[in-house]
């Protein structure tokens, strides 16, 4: 019944990227993924905010620390001036060889040579001590190759004589090429009156003591000064490779020396610059920037380690969900992977196949109406096949009944035709004389004989009519002028020297139609034999013409017509008129035969009939009678 | 009737009964003298391609042994000189599909058993003259 190449496909494997797992997956880690991601990012976000705004306070601290350093530092040059100047016979021994230097002994001068000595010895804050007169001259000095020179040109020559104490800010000092820090203060004699400026060149190296002092900064911090004189670096990097005496210029280090104080991210001076965080601070004493950096990377390295442990943590998070999610895929699809190959199996005819899915939810429900379903069709399939075997067993016994029909009609008819027709050869003479009563005896013979005929033919088409297996012969452009010639001759021998005129009305467009010739004749002669049969006197009469588009044929008589009741049972099988029963020789097949026939041609045969004054026939058969199929032409 | 215008008859049979009645019918009844009958197919067989004198008219029962009536016809329309000579169908199987069967087959005609006697001469003389006639009653 089902031919191979008809058998259902299996479902083929899906893509991995269309699998119900593969999104679910997908799904679960996006879902545990996304909000981590974003909560990390706004986490550390926060610290590296937080680690750039402790870094700024920690260095603000450090600015400050420094600022008090430098002051502090400062404060101490002009102290330690004070405690020189305190020693009275020092002072004196000063005002002396300024104003009168011929007084002074070798013995004095040695002395105060020694004295100013011993002073830059002791007191590592001073690189170098002069003093020099109200005139500039330089009369005294811890360097014996500065006596006699001039300090007018310098920087901090007026303002030493109008303050009693001054700081001269850093100053590029062309004699030495370095810049220079000094320290100034008024020498008086006894009188009270300014005699002499004693000056201190600042030992710088202390300076940037507490600058590489880093106390505080973290691994990548500094501090350090830049001047205002050219943009020199006072104090020196830590880092190696750069010189003082360059001009350098950052966003602090140009802020800074604007006098402002403020903090940034930036790069430094570095080559290549650095990205940093500093804070910077003008020292007005030292007409200094006061820079504190630190390297951002070494800020945001804790935050870098916060951002790996956070990007750890996702990947274990986005692991853990997608096992999840593969768990829970599985859970869910493997019911459905089980329903597919039970479909699978089922379509490829294996109606036994049940699933056992035992899930609890709409899965299972769709499990159990697959199996509910699969019993149905099972069942329907079982049922047809019943069905089908029975209606081939119906099939085959029909086959064995038209069989055996036609193999009885046979070898009925091959007797009847020697019964008959040698009969007939005796009745006709052809043998030899014969008597009256002979003929008579013998013409019941053939007559009784034909009458059996006609049963058989009768009983073997109301048979295959109610086997359904009646099969029309349909032939194109049947002529139904030459039937009806071959009625009228039929009917010319029944009437025989009965007192009947046959009248004809044949019209002469009569159309050919679509229809099994033989059929039709039968139907003609049978209703024909009635109306020969049942008359007695009068006439028949054949009418046939076109009545739209049907052909349209009566055949009446003035016969003995049929009662309003028995009207019906004319069409009926096995069943006789009254008259029909008078009279005999009928089987009660015929007419039910020829309304067979003629439905199967799709027309109709009815009749009228009125009791002692004949009956009409009537047959109409559609022209163009699409319906029926030719056999072959 | 002058006898070289007497139709030449040629007739397999292999009922006995069949081919008597036939045989009073053509030679007695109508006193035809060019009769030929053959009692089965291996005789028709051996002897339908040197039939002489022609013949008009051929009647062929259709249950006969070894050849049917089907594949007799299929020999004689082989033949080109016959190919004019309407083949009657001679038969007791009257049943649709037998008939249908006959038409398709070929056959120039169908005359059932029993033969009508009355009619038989008539009908005989309209497929002479090349008419068809499907007899079945």
């Amino acid at each position: 019944m089902q031919s191979d190449s008809q058998l259902p496909r299996s479902s083929k494997p899906i893509p991995l990227w269309r699998q119900f797992r593969f999104s679910l997956i997908l799904f679960f880690v996006f879902l545990a993924v996304v909000p981590l991601g974003v909560v990390s990012f706004i986490n550390i976000s926060q610290q590296i905010e937080q680690a750039q705004n402790r870094v700024k306070e920690q260095l603000e601290s450090i600015v400050e620390l420094k600022t008090n350093q430098i002051a502090l530092w400062l404060n101490q040059g002009v102290l330690a001036l004070d405690i020189i100047l305190s020693n009275s016979r020092f002072e004196q021994l000063i005002v002396t060889s300024v104003t009168a230097p011929r007084v002074m002994s070798d013995e004095q001068k040695d002395t105060l040579t020694t004295d100013i000595r011993s002073f830059v010895q002791s007191n590592p804050y001073f690189e170098q001590f002069t003093v020099y007169t109200l005139d500039g001259v330089i009369v005294l000095g811890s360097s014996p190759t500065d006596i006699g020179k001039l300090v007018t040109l310098q920087p901090y020559f007026q303002p030493s004589l109008a303050q009693r104490e001054y700081t001269q800010p850093p100053f590029y000092d062309i004699s030495t090429s370095q810049l220079t820090i000094i320290v100034t203060k008024q020498v008086h004699n006894s009188g009270g009156q300014v005699v002499a400026i004693l000056a201190g060149k600042i030992n710088l190296s202390v300076l940037g003591d507490i600058m590489t002092e880093r106390t505080g900064l973290s691994d990548s911090g500094e501090t350090y000064l830049v001047s205002r004189q050219n943009n020199y670096l006072l104090t020196p990097s830590r880092f190696a490779g750069y010189a003082l005496q360059r001009a350098y210029r950052t966003e602090a280090i140009n802020l800074g020396l604007q006098g402002r104080t403020g903090e940034g991210i930036y790069d430094n001076y570095q080559i290549p610059p650095q990205p940093v965080i500093g804070v910077y601070r003008w020292i007005p004493e030292l007409e200094a920037a006061l820079i504190a950096e630190v390297n951002q990377a070494e800020v945001l390295a804790g935050s870098r380690a916060a951002q790996v442990n956070n990007g750890l943590i996702a990947l274990i998070v986005a692991l853990t969900a997608a096992a999840g999610g593969l768990i829970y895929a599985n859970r869910l699809s493997s019911p459905i992977t089980q329903l597919t190959h039970s479909a699978d199996q089922f379509s490829r005819g294996n109606l036994r196949e049940r699933t056992h899915v035992s899930s609890r939810n709409e899965i299972g429900q769709l499990a159990q109406s697959f199996n509910s379903m699969a019993t149905q069709v099972e069942l329907r399939i079982l049922e047809t096949q019943a069905a089908l075997e029975r209606a081939e067993r119906a099939d085959y016994a029909d086959k064995v009944k038209s069989a055996f029909l036609a193999s009885m009609s046979h070898e009925l008819r091959t007797p009847l035709n020697a019964v008959i027709n040698f009969t007939r050869f005796v009745v006709d003479g052809d043998t030899g004389p014969v008597n009256e009563e002979q003929v008579e005896l013998l013409s019941e013979v053939v007559k009784s004989a034909t009458h059996l005929l006609n049963l058989i033919n009768d009983v073997l088409d109301m048979s295959k009519i109610e086997a359904g297996a009646l099969v029309l012969f349909v032939e194109e452009n049947v002529d139904l002028t030459a039937l009806l010639k071959s009625v009228m001759s039929t009917a010319r021998s029944l009437i025989g020297g009965k007192p009947i005129t046959l009248e004809t009305e044949i019209a002469s467009d009569l159309p050919r139609i679509r229809a099994d010739r033989q059929r039709i004749l039968q139907v003609l002669i049978n209703i024909i034999s009635n109306a020969c049969k049942f008359t007695a006197k009068g006439t028949v009469k054949i009418i046939a013409k076109t009545v739209n588009n049907e052909v349209f044929i009566s055949i009446s008589d003035t016969g003995s017509g049929i009662e309003a009741d028995d009207q019906h049972l004319v069409f009926l099988p096995f069943r006789q008129t009254k008259a029909g029963l008078r009279q005999g020789g009928g089987t009660g097949l015929g007419m039910p035969i020829a309304k067979n026939l003629i439905d199967s041609h799709n027309g109709r045969l009815w009749l009228e009939s009125t009791l002692g004054q004949g009956t009409t026939f009537y047959i109409s058969l559609p022209i163009k009678n699409e319906k029926l199929e030719p056999a072959l032409s | 009737m002058p006898e070289t215008s007497q139709p030449v008859v040629l007739y397999v049979e292999d009922d006995p009964q069949s081919r008597r009645l036939m045989s009073m019918l053509l030679t007695g009844r109508m006193h035809l003298k060019q009769v030929t009958i053959f009692e089965d197919s291996e005789d028709f067989q051996a002897k339908v391609e040197k039939i002489d004198p022609k013949p008009d008219i051929i009647f062929l029962d259709i249950h006969v042994n070894p050849l049917n009536g089907f594949e007799m016809l299929q020999v004689l329309r082989q033949l080109d000189w016959l190919k004019d000579t309407p083949v009657i169908a001679l038969t007791a199987s009257v049943m649709n599909e037998e008939i249908h069967r006959l038409r398709g087959a070929g056959f120039s005609g169908c005359l059932s058993k029993p033969l009508d006697l009355s009619t038989f001469p008539d009908t005989f003389q309209r497929i002479i003259d090349g008419e068809t006639v499907w007899r079945i009653v």
